[in-house]
């Protein structure tokens, strides 16, 4: 596959309209010092994935890193803080590394950028050397197996490189048509509730810290208050003119994502959703003057989050993101929290029906006119359905989309002159529209 | 002469429709390794591996992105195309990210007649599997044999049959035959000198994920005797061969290696008996028995649980599968073709690589695959090179 090898990538992080999404940024900054420190008092440190149950880290004390967050850190800094755009970005220089080692330029940004910190590490001994000091070295490697097979395999060759416990979590790959089906197959949540005590028993031998299913009722219970606020704040974006565009909702993903199951986390986006709502009712929209609203379907950018405002001179906002945004849980069970983990989570399907249909239904809810493919180059199961997503979009409402092709954190995948030309084009394809209604 | 193994790699698709013909008999297709066929091949239904083909895309271009396996979505295309319209049935595991998709996709593109009742489709057409991820560890075994046996209810309910007990446990005496012989034709294939190529031997295995199985037990036997009283050897330099999907398009690297003055002694080549290392184990539920089994398959994308406390703190499977493959074969050198986008293959190679090197002590050579005879063809030079520098 060609990549434009020496393409360096003007970027600039986005414009963001909320208050509350410029603090997470001392959310993440805390999280790292906190995770540092807390490593050097002996506290147990687990590297997971954003797909992992992240209550039952919290439950047993254990700070939890994430290495898909680490690369997409990486793909924002510059060595030693650098603003000289001469000066490549942390999440190619990494990347570089793993090539180095044989590892494909197809697979996905994530895998190379952390894989090549982790790399550089051990054979330098210089972990400190990449962007917020890197990841406090974990004594537990943690994936999920559902999503995609990059994780389970990147996850299991970390722990072979770092000679740490590894543990995967498998749950069930569910496939069917519609957005979310509410009762999985009986014999999957058996599964997956075993899952889920084997790694309890697993995390209590590495750590020494003892599961208390009381303590896991607590996160849980601020998990559920956050996942209700963030519900709203998603209602609220529904609003015309809209709230809240794709560049806050990318940039405050992070302690949903990330720290849910905390009240830290909950306080955030009680605040978010206040201002949001606040917003609402005073008609304060992301531009004065919104003229068609989009939806970025995929994964970010990272290197270049200011790709969000850039329909902006158009009269264009990005309204919604699908990624990362929670959905509506079953009640919470509290006999049996592990059981309510399960039921929450395989609710979810991963089949291409399952991915189309919730894209036809999100662009009718938020009143979109056009939508922004992420084409991930990288990510397969992101990429998979994008052809499918166009033609029943355009087929059935009539939405055009264009595709933008790239990595999430590998900025040399990304032609930024094409790209531009491309939004370029198609903003006034939508401006048209627009008008015309 | 064309011999009963070499029909099945030259014309696959006329030779099945000529069973079918014959028996009158439902033909199922299925993806990947780890499908329990056996389970098919108890209800009287030939069970066939789907494979892809050199032609261009004609169907698919503006459904599959580019930056997909291209083996699969010549499957995929073929289907779309009606060539597989001899499938009864098509079974889908969750095995790699692209295969599990083919759920969607084979029931929205292969051209069918639908019958439904109440909306509800009568006889699925395409079948998923949910194999999990994890091979080992607590309930993953009673997982997987509920779901099989949910499989099994479904093909039954399809074919509007019953698939007894004593049926499964017939087809597990002819699969455990042909894993037995396989491994025969493995003890030969570790000879030196060599009796037999890695063409013919892969020719043989592929053959088996083509036809009835007692009818390629029948043929595997003769062929074993004639093979271990040959007398004219297989020169070449003794190869190990690893990669994505061998069909009959990548076995073209069989002959490529040979003209470069290799020979493939033994393989990871993702097609299906590169896993007969075990047998089905007699038990008193055969269903259970098949899972553990097709647990033992091993695919690139599983994983396994690992044990705090003892040496085993992360995943080993995937190297202890490799080292018995090329223990006792002789092997100066690994050949890895790696087909474009096949992350699992991808991300597991940089370790296996250095694995292969530090215990054999044998050179590893790394290259991509597209999936073209043309792309085969590039290769020709860094494999001659390989096995020149091999040779000192
Ligand atoms: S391949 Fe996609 S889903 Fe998997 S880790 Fe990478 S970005 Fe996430
Ligand atoms: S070759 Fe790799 S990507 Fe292709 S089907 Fe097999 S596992 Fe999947």
């Amino acid at each position: 596959m060609t990549t434009q090898a020496e393409t360096r990538i003007k970027t600039a992080g986005s414009k963001k309209s909320l208050q509350t999404a410029r603090e997470t940024w001392l959310f993440i900054k805390d999280d790292y010092i906190n995770g540092h420190t807390g490593k050097a008092q002996g506290k147990p440190i687990a590297w997971s994935c954003a797909a992992m149950d992240k209550e039952l880290f919290h439950c047993m004390g254990i700070l939890p890193f994430f290495p898909e967050q680490y690369a997409a850190l990486c793909a924002t800094q510059r060595r030693g803080g650098s603003r000289d755009e001469s000066v490549e970005k942390e999440a190619v220089r990494f990347a570089r590394v793993a090539e180095q080692e044989d590892y494909a330029s197809y697979i996905c940004g994530y895998q190379r950028v952390s894989t090549g910190w982790v790399i550089h590490g051990l054979r330098t001994g210089e972990w400190q050397d990449a962007p917020i000091g890197g990841m406090p070295l974990p004594d537990m490697i943690v994936t999920t197996s559902c999503v995609c097979d990059v994780r389970v395999k990147w996850f299991e060759d970390m722990a072979q490189r770092l000679n740490v416990p590894y543990f995967c979590l498998d749950r069930p790959e569910r496939i069917f048509e519609g957005i979310t089906q509410a009762s999985a197959r009986e014999h999957e949540v058996d599964y997956y509730v075993s899952q889920v005590e084997d790694f309890l028993r697993f995390a209590e031998e590495v750590t020494g810290a003892k599961y208390d299913p009381a303590r896991l009722n607590e996160c849980l219970d601020w998990s559920y208050k956050t996942n209700d606020a963030r519900q709203e704040i998603l209602e609220l974006r529904k609003a015309v003119p809209s709230p809240m565009g794709c560049a806050d909702g990318f940039g405050t993903m992070y302690p949903g994502m990330y720290q849910l199951g905390t009240k830290r986390c909950y306080d955030f986006y009680v605040k978010l959703r206040d201002e949001v709502r606040e917003r609402v009712k005073q008609g304060i929209g992301q531009i004065e003057d919104e003229w068609f609203r989009l939806l970025w379907y995929g994964l970010p950018t990272w290197y270049n989050m200011s790709i969000f405002n850039y329909f902006e001179k158009y009269g264009g906002v990005f309204v919604y993101e699908p990624a990362y945004n929670p959905w509506p849980w079953p009640p919470r069970r509290r006999e049996d929290p592990v059981r309510e983990l399960a039921n929450r989570w395989l609710m979810l399907g991963t089949g291409v029906g399952n991915m189309v249909n919730s894209m036809l239904h999100d662009c009718q809810q938020y009143k979109i006119l056009g939508v922004v493919l992420s084409y991930l180059i990288t990510c397969r199961p992101i990429v998979f359905p994008s052809l499918e997503i166009n033609h029943t979009l355009e087929k059935s409402l009539g939405i055009p989309t264009v595709t933008l092709e790239g990595d999430l954190v590998d900025e040399r995948l990304f032609s930024e002159a094409q790209v531009y030309n491309r939004l370029d084009a198609f903003a006034e394809q939508l401006l048209q529209r627009a008008k015309k209604r | 002469m064309t011999t009963e193994f070499e029909k099945y790699v030259t014309d696959r698709h006329a030779a099945v429709k000529e069973w079918k013909e014959k028996t009158q008999g439902k033909v199922f297709g299925y993806f990947c390794c780890v499908v329990p066929d056996v389970i098919l091949f108890a209800a009287g239904v030939l069970p066939v591996r789907i494979y892809g083909s050199t032609d261009k895309f004609q169907k698919v271009d503006g459904h599959l992105v580019p930056y997909g396996c291209r083996y699969v979505g010549s499957c995929l295309d073929l289907g779309a195309r009606g060539v597989y319209d001899y499938l009864d049935g098509v079974v889908v595991p969750n095995t790699c990210d692209l295969i599990a998709r083919m759920e969607y996709w084979w029931r929205e593109l292969v051209p069918r007649e639908k019958s439904t009742l109440a909306g509800m489709e009568l006889c699925p057409y395409v079948v998923y599997i949910n194999y999990p991820m994890k091979t080992t560890g607590p309930k993953v075994l009673d997982f997987y044999t509920r779901e099989l046996q949910y499989f099994k209810q479904q093909v039954e309910r399809g074919l509007r049959i019953e698939i007894t007990d004593e049926q499964l446990n017939q087809a597990i005496a002819v699969y455990n035959e042909h894993f037995d012989l396989m491994n025969q034709l493995e003890e030969l294939r570790k000879r030196d000198p060599l009796p037999i190529s890695g063409k013919e031997a892969w020719e043989i295995e592929y053959a088996s994920t083509l036809m009835p199985m007692d009818k390629h037990n029948e043929l595997l036997k003769k062929r074993l005797t004639e093979v271990a009283k040959r007398n004219n050897t297989t020169p070449g330099m003794r190869l190990y061969l690893a990669g994505s999907a061998f069909d009959q398009v990548n076995a073209r690297l069989y002959e490529i290696i040979e003209e470069c003055g290799g020979q493939v002694v033994a393989e990871d080549i993702s097609c299906a008996s590169s896993y007969f290392e075990s047998n089905i184990e007699l038990d008193s539920d055969p269903v259970r028995a098949i899972a553990k089994y097709s647990l033992a398959v091993d695919c690139p994308r599983s994983t396994e649980t690992c044990l705090v406390g003892c040496s085993h703190i992360h995943p080993q499977n995937r190297w202890q599968k490799t080292k018995q493959r090329i223990e006792g074969y002789r092997v100066r050198g690994a050949i890895y073709q790696i087909m474009n986008y096949c992350e699992c293959r991808a991300i597991e190679y940089p370790h296996l690589r250095d694995n292969i090197q530090r215990e054999f002590n044998i050179p590893v050579l790394h290259m991509e695959g597209d999936y073209t005879l043309e792309g085969l063809e590039q290769m020709r030079g860094s494999i001659e090179a390989f096995i020149e520098m091999i040779g000192g």
